[in-house]
């Protein structure tokens, strides 16, 4: 490597770069970070969204749950590859969600059946007002909206890879990684940005890392086929080849054409577990349903960081146990546990919280990176120069992107409270209200004064976001007093975490510059008043003298 | 356990943070001794490790890392937002 | 008018054509070194009876995501453009004739 690079010094170019491939799709990972990290608690803001929902008191018996799916795919999906129920526990213990991967298109033109059910009366949970809920907040952050998803995965993917240079040049740029590690100088100006941005990187960096790289496995060879095409060839065989040798046990068993009803379930469940007493079953699973040679198998929840978790097989006519599938090779495991961190099934209430934190972290990493790259510019700029079309552009959109973004999300959920009820095509307005928003951000951005804009932008996010548990009120009778009062932790959580946001808001509002009672006033004021304090004391002295 | 892992992290970033000069000076005042700026040291790692053990023995393996690092990113906010106060105070 | 915030930054037609150039060897170029390199070392891995193809190329494929990332900042660290071209094309072709030789 020689010794002066593209930008001067090796520092340099990589200090170059880091800027421009953080910059470019700023905007896209700034969406991937905000909507991915509300994914974290996509069943909870479900549960929130729904509030004709109601929770199960107590739930039938593992075998009924089971039978109960199964039964509603037999007669919905009759003709399937696959069945897989999924039953409810933890998180998800409001719904039974039934899904089958069908042979031939369906009347409406989709290859699968996938429905949430009322776990006791097993019909469609449609009580419920239509809604995106918090699943199709969470699904953006990989296929975004208003697009195909073979294209928005494209996009997801190239901004997935700029992230992964703009972590690894951050961290060959960074002197003292350890002393930084807890060095916050707030009122310090464009200083003040960089200890934001260090800190939200540094101390998030594992998650960080992992997070971007991990989100590359999930489209591994559709990001990088090449390798793949360039040893095995295209095609549906070599698709197989590699199914087959990266989960073994998955491939397909052939159909025999006999028709056959399932077995019963209670003794191989009761089998099932034994085998796992501490842990619940959590899927139920069938491979050629209705065909003689059909496979039943029963999975537990995994405990550790791995997506396919251990699963007991049966023959599924005569009930007959077989053997284990072999294990997966060691490079499967790797990117399946990768793939299991970035989802955090595994995660408790706690570990949750803090996904959500380091992702909403992430996002901040984002925004004090744009931040600080339109603060130095115009410092360079200095006092007499007149600002480029690039950074009035950088300048304004900063805002749109940082601020307009949770002002769209915040606008969802009131969305789901105030549009009505029985609404056509509701779902999609609600989403169609975030993105309304979030571009009316952008020209209220572009065309008021910037600073005006910042605390109005800001302003309004935090009033819309403490008032959302009093438009909870107004609109439902699941309340924050009543949801306390019952113990539903999931929708009084929501609430609380509302205002909570609401009222850091105020604080990051109070601190604008152009406030009132900002922090610059707030410092000048004090240097005054020392100085006047010396200047009396200093009077005093002559008056004794 | 998650709280207590919580704790000891805590608490190993504290002895990190005490035994950098900068860092101690705003904290104590003064700069401690190099000898009491490397048993800072020492301990810090020696903490860290313990909730390592701690997280790994509770959780497992993968859970058990992952954890730690939640509890550092917990730990390191909470000590950077104390020194960033204790700075405001000092100025 | 000729903006003040030029002043500094010299965004001169070289300065434009050097960023181009770096930025099609990063994506393009890189993309070419990392497929021709892990499809050598699929292959040699299979010859040598180390690994089955399918695994090198799932590990290949994996560890292609971060050679590829390592590949667009050393075009970036590179000072002199052509050397770095050239040292790029030769590699790639290397890989690309080790490739066909083993195959």
């Amino acid at each position: 490597m020689s010794e002066q690079g593209f930008q001067g010094s090796f520092r340099q170019s990589m200090t170059w770069l880091h800027t421009w491939v953080g910059l470019v799709l700023s905007l896209v990972l700034y969406f991937m970070f905000i909507t991915g990290s509300f994914g974290y608690f996509n069943a909870e803001i479900d549960h929130w969204m729904k509030p004709e929902q109601v929770r199960m008191a107590s739930l039938p018996s593992t075998q009924t749950l089971a039978e109960t799916g199964l039964h509603y795919l037999q007669r919905e999906a009759p003709d399937a590859k696959e069945y897989w129920v999924t039953l409810p526990s933890g998180r998800h213990s409001n719904s039974l969600t039934v899904y089958a991967e069908l042979r031939a298109p369906n009347a409406a033109g989709e290859g699968y059946v996938y429905q949430q059910l009322n776990p006791i009366t097993g019909e469609l949970a449609s009580a419920v007002r239509e809604t995106g809920g918090g699943d199709a907040l969470y699904a953006m952050h990989y296929a975004l909206h208003y697009m195909p998803y073979e294209v928005a995965i494209y996009i997801v993917g190239v901004a997935t890879m700029f992230m992964f240079i703009a972590l690894l040049t951050g961290i060959v740029i960074h002197k003292k990684i350890f002393v930084d590690f807890f060095t916050l100088r707030f009122n310090k100006g464009q200083r003040s940005w960089l200890d934001g941005h260090n800190m939200s990187s540094v101390l998030a960096l594992p998650f960080l890392l992992m997070i971007t790289y991990s989100g590359l496995i999930f489209y591994t060879f559709d990001y990088l086929p090449s390798i793949k095409v360039l040893t095995m060839g295209a095609g549906e065989e070599v698709e197989e080849a590699m199914e087959a040798h990266l989960y073994p046990g998955s491939d397909s068993i052939e159909l025999t054409g006999e028709k056959a009803s399932l077995v019963n379930l209670s003794a191989p469940l009761a089998a099932a577990e034994s085998r796992w007493p501490h842990t619940p079953i959590h899927y139920v699973n069938v491979s050629n349903p209705g065909d003689s040679s059909a496979v039943l198998r029963f999975m537990p929840k995994s405990s550790g960081v791995s997506r396919g978790s251990e699963a007991m097989a049966f023959n599924g006519v005569t009930g007959a146990l077989m053997s284990d599938p072999p294990t997966m090779p060691a490079s499967a495991v790797f990117s399946d546990a990768m793939m299991a961190l970035h989802e955090g099934h595994f995660a408790n209430i706690w570990l949750r919280w803090l996904y959500f934190v380091s992702g909403l972290v992430g996002a901040a990493m984002i925004a004090t990176g744009l931040v600080l790259w339109a603060k130095k510019r115009r410092q360079r700029l200095g006092k007499r120069g007149t600002a480029g079309f690039g950074l009035v552009l950088i300048e304004r959109s900063n805002l749109g992107i940082v601020v307009g973004l949770p002002l769209g999300v915040v606008a969802y959920f009131w969305a789901n409270r105030v549009l009505p009820v029985d609404m056509v095509g509701r779902g999609e307005w609600e989403m169609h209200c975030l993105f309304l928003v979030w571009l009316a951000s952008f020209f209220h951005a572009g065309l008021r004064d910037l600073a005006c804009a910042w605390r109005e932008q800001v302003g309004l996010l935090a009033a819309l976001s403490i008032s959302l548990p009093l438009l909870n009120a107004v609109t439902t009778d699941v309340h924050l007093v009543a949801t306390l009062r019952e113990g539903d932790w999931v929708r009084a959580g929501f609430d609380l975490t509302a205002i909570a946001f609401g009222v850091a808001l105020v604080a990051v509002w109070r601190v604008l510059p152009g406030s009132s009672s900002a922090a610059v006033s707030r410092r000048t004021r004090r240097t005054l008043r020392k100085e006047a304090d010396n200047l009396a004391a200093a009077a005093n002295e002559k008056v004794n003298v | 356990m998650f709280l207590v892992g919580l704790l000891l992290t805590t608490v190993g970033l504290f002895c990190f943070a005490a035994s950098q000069a900068k860092q101690a000076a705003l904290m104590f005042g003064t700069v401690p001794s190099s000898s009491l700026q490397r048993a800072n040291r020492g301990l810090a790692w020696a903490l860290l490790l313990g909730s390592t053990l701690l997280g790994i023995s509770t959780y497992g393996f993968g859970v058990g890392l992952v954890s730690l690092f939640a509890w550092v990113f917990t730990g390191g906010w909470v000590i950077a937002l104390a020194l960033s106060w204790r700075r405001r105070v000092a100025s | 008018m000729v903006s003040h915030a030029r002043q500094k930054s010299d965004i001169s037609a070289s300065y434009r054509w050097q960023v181009l150039a770096r930025v099609l060897l990063a994506s393009l170029g890189g993309f070419a070194l990392t497929s021709m390199a892990g499809a050598f070392l699929v292959v040699a891995f299979e010859q040598s009876g180390m690994m089955a193809e399918t695994q090198a190329v799932h590990i290949m494929t994996l560890v292609g995501f971060i050679a590829w990332c390592l590949v667009a900042m050393w075009v970036f660290a590179h000072g002199h453009l052509l050397k770095l071209t050239l040292t790029m094309f030769a590699s790639t072709l290397a890989f690309t004739g080790l490739y066909f030789l083993l195959r």
